[in-house]
């Protein structure tokens, strides 16, 4: 049967939009198939099992989602045909696939693509700062949005009409792809990003000579408070951001109440 | 702000929708809707810099499974309002109005939590209306969804905009010119623990090119 594949794609977006803690996406996932079982199943009770079949636990990345919509809506597809006989086949595939799915997306979308972009953008607001012009600082947010985008969205649409096409054989497909190995690249090119900002950071708001009166020689003075923030957020990175956060801003007043 | 209360509540929750709610577009995260305020307001510099900020140090705050973690969107927004609205320009009045919206999105999460919490009677209603043959209520229920998290996003901003920057003006005013130092200090203190941070969290890369 011809889906419309373009009104899955757009109600992919809905997946999480009755988010509950009892069953999660559950919800978002019958929202998006709808369409679909209500051309393939015309009679109402038909319908009414195969729209139950998807109402219980659903949970996985949002963004790779599309994967398993394809595989399952295929399933339905040679259900309502009668080409496959087993009912829990759609259920089998989302609690199979949907675990290891959602952590190839969160570690290469939410721990890699995201923060990478997101290095990017606070590169160019301290290049902004130090080489460019300010007024080039609102193209740092736009450059974020427009770069992590092209990589969420064309994935996402790639993703559900290859999986339509090639069903199960879809799992091969992304083993080969190596995503691990893609995001052990990103991370890398993340962690040089970073380097480069620490370095033009330190560079404008770090190296500001002082002549020490005593010896009239050159001296630092910001640099080696840098270098203890930076050691210090280092070695205690495990604690949680928000005590990060206020203990930054004690640090800043004791250090001021020292007079350094 | 008094005056655009409404408009930037509206806003402030069209933004907070990216998180998990709908599109995961990443217009949520603190680097584009603290430069998205600071541009409204008049000062994109500001907005920049609370959001690089927020964004460093919170590098690892990912809405994964069950996890809810603290609205990085709300810190931000409300920060680079509160700060470009009462002291535009002023770093100092900035840190300060990140360090009071911290607490308010600790409590903007306790209600959202609830509203989560409320969303699976919603998810039973739209299963009963299955078994009763109402199908209708698959997109009713969605749609719900969305427009009840969008007006509770939108009462909770509208609430904490208002009593929140009173409260922040107020304190403001009173700060000891030691804390101002310190806040001004933080300006800059606070982007390193936030490169500190990342590289926490990014310790254990390996490195993909030397591969068995």
């Amino acid at each position: 049967m011809k889906m419309n594949k373009k009104n899955i794609f757009l109600r992919t977006f809905f997946l999480q939009a009755l988010w509950n803690f009892e069953r999660l996406q559950n919800v978002g996932f019958l929202y998006i198939l709808y369409p679909v079982l209500k051309k393939l199943y015309p009679d109402k009770e038909k319908r009414k099992e195969a729209l139950l079949r998807h109402i219980g636990f659903f949970n996985t990345n949002p963004y790779m989602v599309t994967i398993i919509i394809a595989m399952v809506l295929n399933v339905e597809n040679d259900i309502a045909v009668g080409k496959e006989q087993n009912l829990k086949k759609p259920e089998i595939i989302k609690s199979l696939m949907a675990g290891p799915v959602a952590a190839i997306g969160d570690h290469f979308f939410w721990g890699t693509v995201r923060p990478l972009m997101s290095f990017i953008a606070i590169l160019l607001i301290i290049l902004s700062l130090n080489l460019f012009n300010v007024d080039y600082l609102w193209l740092s947010p736009i450059i974020f949005i427009v770069m992590y985008n092209i990589v969420h969205l064309s994935f996402r649409y790639w993703s559900l009409m290859v999986s339509f096409k090639l069903n199960d054989k879809m799992i091969k497909l992304i083993s080969k792809l190596e995503i691990k190995y893609i995001g052990d690249v990103f991370r890398i090119v993340g962690l040089v990003v970073i380097a480069l900002a620490i370095f033009f950071y330190f560079k404008t708001f770090g190296l500001v000579p002082v002549i020490d009166q005593e010896s009239n020689k050159m001296v630092y003075p910001e640099m080696l408070i840098y270098g203890l923030i930076f050691l210090l957020s280092f070695l205690f990175g495990r604690v949680k951001p928000v005590i990060m956060f206020y203990f930054a801003i004690i640090f800043s007043f004791i250090l001021g109440y020292l007079g350094i | 702000m008094e005056n655009n209360l409404i408009i930037f509540s509206i806003i402030c929750a069209i933004l907070s929708a990216d998180i998990t709610m709908f599109g995961q577009f990443m217009i949520s995260r603190p680097i584009f809707c603290g430069a998205l305020f600071g541009y409204i307001l008049g000062d994109i510099y500001t907005g920049l810099w609370l959001g690089m900020i927020i964004e460093m140090i919170w590098v690892n705050a990912i809405p994964m499974g069950v996890a809810v973690p603290v609205d990085l969107t709300m810190i931000t927004s409300l920060g680079v309002i509160w700060s470009c609205s009462f002291f535009k320009g002023s770093q100092e009045a900035a840190i300060f109005s990140l360090a009071i919206a911290i607490p308010f999105a600790y409590l903007y999460k306790e209600v959202d939590l609830a509203g989560r919490l409320f969303n699976t009677k919603i998810m039973h209603w739209v299963e009963k209306g299955i078994e009763e043959g109402k199908e209708t209520r698959i997109s009713d229920g969605i749609y719900l969804g969305l427009f009840l998290f969008f007006l509770r996003a939108f009462v909770m901003y509208g609430i904490i905009l208002f009593i929140g920057g009173i409260l922040y003006k107020g304190m403001f005013s009173y700060l000891p010119l030691q804390v101002i130092t310190a806040l001004k200090k933080a300006w800059l203190y606070l982007p390193v623990f936030g490169f500190g941070a990342i590289l926490y969290n990014f310790r254990n890369i390996k490195f993909p090119f030397i591969r068995k």
